[in-house]
């Protein structure tokens, strides 16, 4: 599995690091520009990552921008919503508003709030069956 | 291990919450202390600059870090400075709150 995790905070991103590495091939972003570059190249090399995890609130563009730039480049790629990567949300905002956005508008599949321990990751890894 | 029972309990919340083998929070916890002192010095340096938007997005990042070691006291410490910070809420004693934070944190930043 390759995973894209896209974090600017070190804590975070190195404790996601050491959950998802045993599971895949990690490829790291630590802003959301910085992201949709890996995203745009990934796309054009025709080898889509398996899976998103993505922070929201970051310097410059917030992960929910991210989400949606992520959706529109899917599209563009003819990719319906079974070709759709998986995208997890993690982060520390619980309210409605962004967990609405991200399932609605972005299409994430799961929503999951820091802390992220290795149980709740499972759950969704295999709820998504990216692991078995 | 040192007497520290705060960055005891960072390092069994690590081993238990992501799973982690006790060398590998050996070799991390140091460089996340670190970490964490940089952020308390950003959010100490934003309220010095007066501006509470910036304020808050540096205690918002400060949150996230003491979530994940399972410093859930001084997380609501950031929270309660990101929420009022991001309402412009000059009422609040900020410099009160950001010294509690600096208070909570003591026995574990280098």
């Amino acid at each position: 599995m390759n995973v894209l995790i896209v974090e600017d905070e070190f804590i975070s991103r190195i404790l996601l690091l050491e959950l998802l590495q045993s599971y895949g091939n990690c490829t790291i972003a630590t802003s959301g520009r910085e992201a949709l570059e890996v995203l745009r190249r990934a796309y054009r090399d025709n080898d889509p990552f398996d899976l998103v995890c993505l922070d929201i609130v970051m310097p410059g563009m917030d992960g929910q921008r991210v989400l949606l730039e992520m959706r529109r480049m899917e599209q563009e790629q003819c990719r319906d919503a079974l070709e759709a990567t998986p995208v997890f949300m993690v982060t520390t905002l619980d309210d409605s508003y962004n967990i609405t956005k991200a399932f609605a508008e972005g299409y994430c599949q799961a929503y999951l709030t820091k802390p992220v321990n290795r149980d709740k990751l499972t759950y969704h890894l295999r709820e998504c069956r990216l692991v078995h | 291990m040192s007497d520290n029972v705060p960055r005891q309990q960072i390092h069994s919340y690590l081993c238990t919450q992501f799973s982690l083998k006790v060398e590998q929070v050996d070799a991390l916890l140091p460089g996340f202390l670190t970490t964490l002192a940089t952020h308390l010095a950003n959010v100490e340096q934003a309220w010095g600059g007066g501006e509470l938007i910036a304020l808050s997005k540096a205690a918002h990042t400060m949150k996230g870090a003491l979530l994940n070691l399972g410093l859930t006291d001084a997380a609501e410490l950031a929270q309660q400075i990101e929420i009022h910070g991001r309402e412009n809420d000059r009422a609040i004693d900020y410099a009160a709150l950001v010294a509690e934070l600096r208070s909570n944190l003591a026995d574990l930043l280098p």
